[in-house]
C-alpha cells in the first residue's frame, strides 16, 4: 500500500466514524433545536422563556393569546427543569397584569408624583448627571437582563468614567464571588446541576432549597422514588421544609458554620484521610492577611495543620451546639473516596459577616478530601436571582469590576476594555466606586456632611425594602432636598415612595432578554407581548439618557472616533437611532449589545455562544466552544478534562486561572470569629430573615398575583413555642420585634412552616407593610461587602394593645 | 388300523387339497367383493330414500327438520343449504349499549357550577390547582392519604392526583386562603386587583363522526392518569361511560393539533400505584 | 455459536494475512470523567490508535492493524468503554470478501 493510499484510507476511515457520531448527535440535537414557537388551534401562541424568578433558571413555555399571556407550561425540552415548575413559576404569567402597573413617567412636584413625557424624563436625568457626573450612581440588579446590565456598565464605566455602579447582587452573591475568586482565581461554580443527579450525599449549608430552589430540590428527592439512594444532610439553624426530607439534621448556632467546616478539615487531617494525591497535584494552602483581603498569603501545609488542630469535634460542639458524634460523621463522610458529595448553599453562607471565609472553607474541605471535579462531587453555591451570575457577576456591574472577570484597578484590563469599547486610552477610572452599603449611606447623608452621591438611578430592584438597616440606608433620604432618586419600576414600591422621578419599565416577556442562571447557563428569550401604556425596556432608558448627554456635549458619550458609544447598526451596516423609541425595534438591540459584550467573555474562558445560537437552545452552559464541525458545545464540568475544552490534554483537573499561576486551587484556613452582633442582655434573641416559597424577594410582583398572595398573605414572626409561651404570646398575637436600629410589629406564627430553636426567631422580608429591614444589621463581610441579614440581636415581646395588620398600600402617584 | 382323518398325506391327495383351498378362498373373496358391489348398487338405486317426516305438533308453526345426510353422500356434495335455519336474534331483547353503565345526568346549572369551581382553583387551564383548605406547612407526607386514591368525604369528591407523584407536593400546590388552620383570617383580597385572564378549560373533545370516540382536547402532560378525572376519582361531569376499559389511549387519541410529545429525557417518577410512603426517606 | 457468527458478520472474514488493514471505530465512553481519562490514556499508551475529536460521549478512532478483531476485543475490555461500533474496515481488493447476507443459515466462508 502506498503512503497516499494509506493516508486516503485513514482519512476516509476517520470521516466515516465522525459522520456516525454526528448523525447520532444530530438525532439528539434536532429535538432541542425545534422551533420554540408553536401555535395551538385555540389561538394560543407558545414560545420559550426562562422563568422570571429564582436562580434555578427553569424554562417555561409562555402561551400568548390576543396579545396577553394566558397560560404557562413547564418546558419539557429544558434540561434544568424537564417540564416541572414551582408555584411561582406556574403563576409567573400573572405578574404582568397587576392593576396598578406603572404606565407613565412621573416627576414629583410639591410632594406629588405627576405624569410627564418621556422626553422630559430623559432630559431631567441627563441634567442631573451633568450637575456633577462624579456624584451620579447607578444601582442595578441581578434581575437585569444581560444587555440591560451591559448597557449600564458601558454607560457608567466606559462613558462617564464613573465606577459608582452596583447591583443588588452585592447583597446576595458577593461573598460567593469572593469565595470563588480566592479559591479558584475565577468566579462561578465548576459543577452544574448534573451533579445533583449523580451525588450520593447532598449537604445543605444553611439553606432551604425545598422552598427557595424547589425544582432543584425535587430533582434530588424524586431520585428516591426511582429507587436511587441519596442522603441529604441539613446543616441549619432552624428546621425547615428541607429538613423534612433530610436524613440528618445538624442544628448549629448562628455563625458557627465556620467551626463545623474547620472541624471537618481537622478530622480529615487527624485521621490521615485527606486525599493526598489530589492535594499534592492540585492545591496550595492559603491564610488570611491582616487586615483581611481577597487573596491572603501562602501558608505551608504544616501551618494549615496547626491552624485546624484546635477544631476537635468537642471544640466544635462547644461553639456550634452540634454533637461531636455528628461532626465525626461528617468527617467520615468526606473521608470516603468512593462516594460523591455535593455541597449546596445560598444566603446562609453568603449574607454573613465572614461570608468570604465560610465560602472559602467549604470549597477547601471539598478540595482537601478530593471531592471535586467528578459528576456529583462539587461545592456549588446556588444563586438567588435569575441573572446574578449572567449579569451582575459576568458583566461585572460592580464598583470594582469590568466585564468578563476584569478589574478596574488592573491597567491591562482597563486597556483591553478600552480597546473593545473603542475608547480613548485612559478613559476608564482606575479607582473602584462605592459599594452598595457605602453608596446608599452617602446618598442618605447630607451633601455638606460628605454625602457626595447626589443622584441615584435604580433599575429592576427595590432597595427601599431590601437594603438592611433601612432607616440609615434609605429612609434618611427623606428631607434631603438636593438628593434625587430615579426609579425605573413596574409597580409602586417602597422605593418609589421616596422617588423623585418614576419611570415605567417593561417586564419579562414584554421585551427581549437574556439571563444567566446558577449553573453558568445563559438563556435567551424574545419579546412576546406589548408592555402596557408607555412602559419601555430598561436598556432603551440607558441608551436614551446616554444619547441626551451626547447631544448636550458630554465628551464621555463619544468613543475615540467621535461616535456615540451606543451606535447600533443593522445587518446591512446602517446605523439605527435606537435612542429614538420609535426606532428601537427596527433592529434587535439586545443582539447588538450582547454580541459586543461577548467579546469580553473570552479572557477568563467564559466563552459565550453567539446570540443566534442561544436563541435556538434552551440555554447553554459556558464556556461554549465551536467544534471542528461547526456545532457549538457547552461545558458541564469546568476544570475537568474531557468536559472543559480548555483543560490541556493529560492534565485531568486544571485550574487554569489559578491565583498562584500554577494550575492549582487554594485550600484556605480562616478562623471562626463571633458574629458582629450577638444576643446579649438587652436583646437576647437571634433574628434571621429570608424568603418563603410563594413570594419573590420584596413581593412587588408576587403579592399582586392572587394565588400567591392568598397562599401567603402577610409576613409574620416565627417563634419557638416555648419562647412564645414565656412571652405570653400565642399564635396570631401581635408581637414587637425590636433591635437597636428599629422595631416593627408582626403577628406570631408558631409550629408553622419552620421550627426555630429557642432563642431565635425568623421573619420573611416579602411584605412591604412589614419592613423587617428596619430592624436588621448592616454589617458587611469586609472582603465582599455583603451585609449580614441572617444574624442580629433583637428582643421580642407582646404588644401592649391588640392591633390589626396595617392595611397600608403604596400610593400610586 | 388308524388312518389320520382329514388331510390326505399322499402327494396327489395333497395337491388336491391345496387346490381346493385355493378355490374356496378365491370364491370367498370374490363373493365378498361381489357382495360389496351388490350393496353399493343396491343402495344407489334400489333402496328407497327416507323422505322428510312432518312432525308438526298441534299449535306450533311448521318446522322443517332437515334430514341428516348419509356418510356415503358426503363426498358427492349433495348436501342441502341451511336456508331452513331461522335466526331469531333480532327479536331477542337487547339492552342499549350505554345504558349498561349508568352515569348520572347533570343539569346545565350543575355543570356550570362545577366548571366555575374548577376555574377558580386554577389561574389557567393547566396550572396546579390551589387547595381550598389549609395545608400542613411543613411536610407533604399526608397529602396522598386523601388525594392518592378516589376519595369522597361527605358529599365532596376529593380531586385525585392526575400526574405521577413528585415528592414535594407543596412546591406547586399552595393553599387558597392563608397558610394554615391556626392562621387567623386576614384580608387576602388584592387591594388593586390583577387583570390576568387565564386560558380556559378545553370543552369536549371532537369526534370524527357520530359515535366515534372523542379525541383528547388536552395534552397528557401532568394528566397521564386518565381515571383520576374520568373515573371514580373525578367529578361526575367527566366520568367515562365505560370504566371497565382500561387502555384509554387505544381509542382516545391525543389531539393531533396539540403538541403531545413527551420530550423530557428522564422517565418520570413511579406512578401512584407503586408509591411507597417510606420512600420519602 | 450463533452469537459468534453474528460477531464474525461484522468484519469480513479475512485470511490471516500479514498486511495490516485500516479500520475505524466509534467508542461509546462511560459518563464518568475519570474513566474517560483512563481510556484516553490507554489509547495514547497503545501508540497505534489515532483518536479523533470526542463529542459528547463518543470518540472516533482509526487504527491500522493486522489483528482487527483482537483490537476490537481489547477496546471493548477497557473499563471506560461501554460499546464499540465498527464504522469502516478496509477491504483489500485481492481478498475474497464474503457478502453479509443477513441470513444466519449461511455458513460464513472461513477459508
Amino acid at each position: 500500500m502506498t503512503m497516499d493510499r494509506r493516508e486516503f484510507l485513514r482519512n476516509t476511515a476517520m470521516a466515516a466514524a465522525t459522520a456516525v457520531i454526528a448523525q447520532r448527535l444530530g438525532a439528539v440535537e434536532t429535538l432541542t433545536e425545534t422551533s420554540a414557537v408553536t401555535k395551538t388551534p385555540d389561538g394560543i401562541r407558545w414560545d420559550k422563556a426562562p422563568c422570571r424568578f429564582c436562580g434555578t433558571g427553569c424554562h417555561v413555555r409562555v402561551g400568548v393569546k390576543d396579545g396577553r399571556v394566558v397560560a404557562i407550561q413547564g418546558e419539557q425540552l429544558a434540561e434544568v427543569n424537564k417540564g416541572l415548575l414551582c408555584v411561582k413559576g406556574y403563576h409567573v404569567g400573572g405578574i404582568l397584569y397587576g392593576k396598578d402597573r406603572l404606565t407613565t413617567p412621573m416627576l414629583r412636584r410639591n410632594g406629588q408624583l405627576e405624569p410627564i413625557s418621556w422626553d422630559e424624563a430623559i432630559d431631567t436625568i441627563a441634567k442631573r448627571v451633568l450637575k456633577d457626573p462624579k456624584g451620579f450612581a447607578f444601582y442595578g440588579s441581578g434581575q437585569w437582563t444581560i444587555p440591560e446590565g451591559y448597557a449600564a456598565q458601558k454607560f457608567m464605566k466606559g462613558g462617564l468614567a464613573n465606577n459608582h455602579i452596583e447591583p443588588n447582587a452585592r447583597l446576595c452573591m458577593a461573598s460567593a464571588v469572593t469565595g470563588y475568586l480566592s479559591v479558584y482565581g475565577v468566579d462561578e461554580p465548576a459543577g452544574c446541576y448534573d451533579d445533583l443527579d449523580a451525588a450520593d450525599v447532598i449537604i445543605l449549608w444553611g439553606n432551604n432549597p425545598a422552598e427557595m430552589h424547589p425544582v432543584l430540590f425535587s430533582r434530588v428527592i424524586d431520585r428516591r422514588t426511582k429507587g436511587q439512594t441519596v442522603k441529604i444532610i441539613d446543616i441549619g439553624t432552624r428546621r425547615t421544609r428541607s429538613t423534612e426530607f433530610a436524613d440528618e439534621y445538624l442544628e448549629f448556632r448562628p455563625q458557627s458554620d465556620m467551626a463545623i467546616a474547620n472541624g471537618i478539615a481537622h478530622l480529615l487531617l487527624k485521621n490521615d484521610a485527606w486525599d493526598k494525591a489530589f492535594v499534592e497535584k492540585h492545591c496550595n494552602f492559603r491564610g488570611d492577611n491582616q487586615p483581611l483581603d481577597l487573596l491572603g498569603k501562602p501558608i505551608s501545609f504544616d501551618d494549615y495543620r496547626k491552624a485546624v488542630e484546635e477544631y476537635t469535634p468537642e471544640f466544635v460542639e462547644k461553639i456550634s451546639g452540634v454533637p461531636a458524634a455528628k461532626i465525626r460523621m461528617l468527617g467520615e463522610l468526606f473521608a470516603k473516596r468512593d462516594i460523591r458529595i455535593t455541597s449546596l448553599w445560598c444566603m446562609g453562607m453568603n449574607q454573613h459577616t465572614r461570608g468570604t471565609a465560610i465560602n472559602r472553607l467549604v470549597h477547601s474541605i471539598h478540595l482537601l478530601s478530593g471531592h471535586f471535579g467528578k459528576p456529583g462531587d462539587a461545592p456549588t453555591s446556588l444563586t438567588g436571582q435569575p441573572s446574578a451570575c449572567g449579569t451582575a457577576r459576568e458583566v461585572g456591574t460592580m464598583c470594582n469590576f469590568l466585564p468578563g472577570g476584569r478589574l478596574v484597578v488592573n491597567a491591562g484590563h482597563r486597556k483591553e476594555s478600552e480597546e473593545i469599547w473603542k475608547l480613548p486610552e485612559g478613559r476608564i477610572n482606575p479607582k473602584p466606586g462605592y459599594h452598595t452599603v457605602q453608596l446608599f449611606e452617602k446618598f442618605c447623608t447630607p451633601t455638606d456632611k460628605g454625602g457626595d452621591i447626589h443622584t441615584v438611578i435604580v433599575q429592576v430592584t427595590n432597595p427601599g425594602q431590601s437594603l438592611p438597616n433601612l432607616h440609615k440606608l434609605f429612609k434618611a433620604k427623606q428631607g434631603l432636598e438636593d438628593k434625587f432618586l430615579i426609579v425605573s419600576e413596574v409597580y409602586p414600591t417602597a422605593t418609589t415612595e421616596l422617588a423623585d422621578l418614576v419611570l415605567p419599565a417593561a417586564l419579562w416577556v414584554e421585551k427581549n432578554g437574556i439571563f444567566g442562571n446558577s449553573e453558568r447557563r445563559t438563556q435567551q428569550w424574545f419579546k412576546q407581548v406589548e408592555p402596557p401604556g408607555q412602559a419601555r425596556p430598561d436598556a432603551w432608558i440607558t441608551i436614551a439618557v446616554a444619547h441626551r448627554l451626547f447631544e448636550l456635549g458630554h465628551p464621555g458619550m463619544k468613543d475615540r472616533e467621535g461616535n456615540f458609544i451606543f451606535t447600533i447598526k443593522d445587518e446591512k451596516g446602517a446605523e439605527v437611532p435606537a435612542w429614538d423609541f420609535a426606532h428601537y425595534e427596527d433592529v434587535n438591540v439586545d443582539k447588538a449589545l450582547y454580541d459586543e459584550y461577548r467579546l469580553f467573555s473570552f479572557y477568563k474562558h467564559k466563552h459565550l455562544a453567539p446570540y443566534d445560537v442561544l436563541a435556538k437552545a434552551r440555554g447553554l452552559r459556558w464556556p461554549v466552544v465551536q467544534g471542528a464541525d461547526g456545532s457549538w458545545n457547552e461545558t458541564k464540568f469546568r476544570f475537568t478534562e474531557g468536559s472543559d475544552p480548555f483543560v490541556a490534554k493529560g492534565k485531568g483537573i486544571q485550574f487554569y486561572h489559578s491565583v498562584t499561576k500554577d494550575d492549582k486551587a487554594l485550600i484556605w484556613f480562616c478562623p471562626y470569629e463571633p458574629a458582629a452582633e450577638s444576643p446579649d442582655g438587652d436583646f437576647p434573641t437571634w433574628l434571621c430573615t429570608g424568603r418563603v416559597l410563594e413570594h419573590w424577594h420584596t413581593g412587588t410582583m408576587t403579592m399582586r398575583v392572587p394565588q400567591l398572595r392568598n397562599a401567603m398573605p402577610n409576613a409574620y414572626v416565627e417563634m419557638n413555642p416555648d419562647d412564645a409561651a414565656a412571652s405570653g404570646l400565642g399564635n396570631g398575637d401581635m408581637a414587637v420585634v425590636e433591635s437597636r436600629r428599629g422595631k416593627i410589629e408582626l403577628p406570631v406564627w408558631i409550629n408553622g412552616r419552620a421550627r426555630p430553636p429557642r432563642g431565635t426567631v425568623f421573619v420573611p422580608f416579602f411584605d412591604e407593610r412589614l419592613l423587617i429591614n428596619d430592624v436588621t444589621l448592616g454589617e458587611p463581610c469586609p472582603i465582599s461587602k455583603e451585609p449580614d441579614y441572617k444574624k442580629c440581636a433583637v428582643k421580642v415581646y407582646r404588644k401592649a394593645t391588640a392591633n390589626v395588620l396595617p392595611e397600608k398600600t403604596i400610593p400610586h402617584g | 388300523m388308524s388312518e389320520p382323518s382329514g388331510i390326505p398325506n399322499t402327494g396327489a391327495g395333497r395337491k388336491l387339497a391345496v387346490v381346493a383351498v385355493l378355490i374356496s378362498l378365491t370364491l370367498g373373496l370374490s363373493g365378498f367383493f361381489m357382495g360389496l358391489r351388490q350393496t353399493e348398487l343396491a343402495s344407489a338405486d334400489s333402496r328407497p330414500r327416507i323422505e322428510m317426516v312432518q312432525t308438526a305438533d298441534k299449535g306450533s308453526p311448521e318446522i322443517d327438520v332437515p334430514v341428516a345426510p348419509l356418510y356415503a353422500e358426503l363426498p358427492s356434495g349433495k348436501l342441502r343449504l341451511n336456508k331452513d335455519w331461522v335466526v331469531h336474534l333480532a327479536t331477542l331483547k337487547q339492552p342499549a349499549p350505554e345504558a349498561q353503565y349508568v352515569v348520572a345526568s347533570l343539569s346545565p346549572a350543575d355543570l356550570a357550577r362545577l366548571r366555575a369551581t374548577r376555574t377558580t382553583r386554577r389561574q389557567y387551564d393547566g396550572a396546579p390547582p390551589v387547595a381550598p383548605h389549609p395545608l400542613d406547612q411543613l411536610t407533604p407526607v399526608a397529602c396522598l392519604e386523601c388525594h392518592g386514591k378516589p376519595t369522597k368525604i361527605g358529599n365532596t369528591q376529593v380531586s385525585q392526583i392526575s400526574h405521577p407523584v413528585y415528592t414535594n407536593c407543596i412546591q406547586c400546590h399552595v393553599s387558597s386562603a392563608g397558610p394554615s388552620s391556626t392562621w387567623k383570617e386576614r384580608n387576602v383580597a388584592l387591594s388593586e386587583g390583577n387583570s390576568f385572564s387565564g386560558k380556559e378549560q378545553s370543552g369536549q373533545g371532537t369526534r370524527a363522526y357520530v359515535g366515534a370516540p372523542p379525541a383528547m382536547p388536552h395534552t397528557t402532560w401532568m394528566r397521564d392518569d386518565c381515571m383520576s378525572c374520568h373515573g371514580p376519582g373525578g367529578t361526575v361531569a367527566l366520568r367515562t361511560s365505560h370504566p371497565n376499559r382500561q387502555s384509554c389511549t387505544q381509542c382516545h387519541a391525543v389531539n393531533a393539533a396539540l403538541d403531545s410529545r413527551l420530550a423530557s429525557g428522564l422517565p418520570p417518577p413511579l406512578p401512584i400505584s407503586d408509591w411507597k410512603t417510606d420512600s420519602i426517606r | 455459536m450463533r452469537i459468534d457468527r453474528q460477531l464474525d458478520r461484522k468484519m469480513p472474514p479475512t485470511e490471516v494475512s500479514p498486511d495490516p488493514v485500516v479500520i475505524s471505530l466509534v467508542l461509546r465512553l462511560a459518563e464518568d470523567a475519570v474513566a474517560r481519562q483512563a481510556v484516553l490514556a490507554a489509547l495514547r499508551k497503545h501508540g497505534g490508535i489515532e483518536a479523533g475529536e470526542q463529542r459528547d460521549c463518543w470518540l472516533p478512532v482509526v487504527a491500522e492493524t493486522a489483528q482487527p478483531q483482537e483490537l476490537h476485543a481489547w477496546l471493548e475490555s477497557l473499563p471506560g468503554v461501554m460499546f464499540v461500533d465498527v464504522t469502516f474496515v478496509e477491504v483489500a481488493t485481492e481478498a475474497e470478501a464474503q457478502p453479509c447476507s443477513g441470513d444466519f443459515s449461511q455458513e460464513p466462508n472461513l477459508k
